[in-house]
């Protein structure tokens, strides 16, 4: 712990970490409160593990076609919206299973990613930054990047705020007050997306939904109402993301796994002592 | 004589190939107190639906204030089953009913000081006030429905639709409700739906039975056969309004 304080002030590459950190933090408090209380969090899994399509195919196009330009994460921004569109689309108008599509969306875009990365030349050591995250490998690219979508999805859940409370609290009264619930339950979903590619460079595709709901969780024992769940959640995805950082720094363990195992440590607690308090009074 | 408020031809609705509604005429005129009766599954909430836009019928017109029902809806507010609500969702009692004033103003941002003072106004009108910073999951039933009833009023309604307010509620709370209600009828059309005949209040002024198809009467004119009808059994009337009357009773078929 000491020892991260100390280099983080020598090394750049702390200092990008520390700062993803809190820019991936916010949103995630924000969204993932839309997220957790429209009990969407398959949906956002599934996104998550679809991002993995983009990924591979912007790495496989950068290796063998020489595509230099397209960034890893232009690819992830990609496939995540794709298969919000898709998942969306299909929830509000096909007459399918919701869980089916969910399922399928999740499953097809990891075999997809796989399959360009196997076909992928050379060494691909950042498969599995992009599986269990790799926050201490973040360029400066990846930081305007990464800025540029904190900015877009603060702008809009702020902006649309009242909209989507209704349309996540009371679909059909949204409706009835003349609200296209179609259009922002899909602006939603793409939100949700834009999160999930800023929350894989933090703890990778496999453990977005938990950074995701976990401080949500949290927050929800302290809160009644919806910005303050936010206000909290974000509070506490900071503190999750930078404490599993430090942590992890000196005994040198992957710092998303460390983050994950804090976050989901500290909401049992909260859970078991509610419960607790439950019992007694 | 009103103009009709609302006016259904020929309207038939099925879904997935079962018929829930069929020929339906059906014209409500302006201050008009009616409440919608039938059994479960008669089609009461897809005939709510349908004269809010909510559901497009298989055939037959539907106008509300002379519009199709999508144009009219600023104009009404509306009040859903208790049943359909998610109590772990964090809002209070004002982040309800401010619910309401969507629609009205620009299509983003934040609610106005207007907004605020038409929501403190209708939880006012309910005796709500002071309850305003409370969780909604931490309310009774009886005042959820206040506050319900206070979202679906903070837009200034010409017509008010209710589905099932008396569900979940005890007789005293159902019978403050309908005191209230027949406060706002004397400026407003109402339209409800309870979940049996057992039995409408006082104020009603006429009855709308719904079992796929659909019968009008005023409330002075039911009688058992009616309700023999309507369900195909046995059921015990219990009589609250004992004005008689002879006319306007007609079973509406086509």
């Amino acid at each position: 712990m000491a020892d991260f304080i100390v280099d983080l002030q020598h090394h750049s590459f702390l200092q990008h970490a520390v700062i993803v950190g809190i820019l991936a933090a916010i949103p995630c408090g924000v969204i993932g409160t839309y997220v957790v209380t429209r009990r969407i969090t398959y949906i956002a899994g599934a996104i998550a593990h679809s991002v993995l399509a983009g990924l591979g195919a912007a790495r496989y196009c950068q290796v063998v076609f020489h595509w230099s330009w397209l960034h890893p994460l232009y690819g992830a921004v990609a496939a995540s919206v794709v298969s919000a569109l898709v998942i969306g689309l299909v929830s509000l108008f096909a007459r399918q299973r919701e869980d089916t599509v969910i399922g399928a969306v999740w499953a097809i875009g990891m075999a997809v990613g796989i399959l360009f990365i196997s076909r992928t030349p050379g060494y691909n050591e950042d498969l599995m930054s992009y599986l269990f995250g790799n926050i201490l490998m973040v360029s400066s690219e990846d930081l305007r990047l990464i800025l540029g979508l904190d900015i877009l999805i603060l702008a809009f859940s702020l902006l649309f705020y009242n909209k989507l409370l209704v349309v996540c609290f009371d679909e059909e009264f949204a409706r009835v007050r003349g609200i296209r619930v179609e259009i922002y339950y899909l602006l939603l979903l793409c939100l949700t997306a834009l999160t999930v590619v800023l929350l894989v460079t933090v703890v990778g595709v496999v453990m977005v939904i938990a950074l995701l709901t976990l401080p949500v969780a949290v927050a929800c024992h302290f809160s009644n109402r919806l910005w303050l769940t936010m206000v909290l959640s974000a509070v506490l995805t900071v503190f999750f993301t930078l404490s599993g950082l430090a942590l992890a720094y000196g005994p040198d363990l992957p710092a998303g796994a460390t983050t994950i195992v804090l976050a989901g440590g500290i909401y049992l607690l909260v859970a078991a002592a509610d419960a607790f308090r439950t019992r007694r009074s | 004589m009103h103009d009709p408020l609302i006016e259904l031809q020929d309207v038939s609705f099925s879904y997935q190939g079962v018929p829930v509604l069929e020929d339906v005429d059906l014209t409500i005129g302006e201050g008009d107190f009616v409440s919608i009766v039938g059994p479960n599954g008669g089609g009461k909430t897809t005939l709510l639906k349908i004269i809010l836009g909510l559901i497009r019928p298989s055939c037959g017109t539907v106008r509300v204030f002379g519009r199709p029902p999508i144009k009219a809806r600023p104009r009404i507010g509306y009040m859903a089953q208790q049943s359909t609500f998610d109590f772990l969702f964090p809002v209070n009692v004002l982040d309800v009913v401010l619910m309401g004033r969507l629609g009205h103003g620009p299509g983003f941002g934040f609610y106005s000081r207007d907004d605020r003072k038409a929501a403190m106004r209708a939880l006012g009108r309910m005796e709500m006030e002071p309850l305003r910073n409370r969780p909604f999951s931490r309310l009774s039933g009886g005042q959820r429905q206040r506050v319900l009833l206070a979202r679906a009023l903070v837009s200034d309604p010409e017509l008010l639709l209710l589905d099932e307010p008396t569900a979940n509620v005890d007789a005293a709370i159902e019978t403050e409700l309908f005191e209230i209600l027949n406060e706002l009828n004397r400026h407003m059309t109402i339209m409800l739906v309870t979940h049996d005949l057992g039995f409408v209040s006082a104020y009603v002024r006429s009855v709308v039975c719904v079992n796929r198809r659909l019968a009008v009467h005023p409330t002075s004119s039911i009688t058992g056969e009616m309700i023999h009808e309507l369900y195909g059994g046995n059921v015990q009337m219990v009589r609250h309004d004992h004005r008689c009357s002879e006319e306007g009773h007609s079973w509406r078929t086509s």
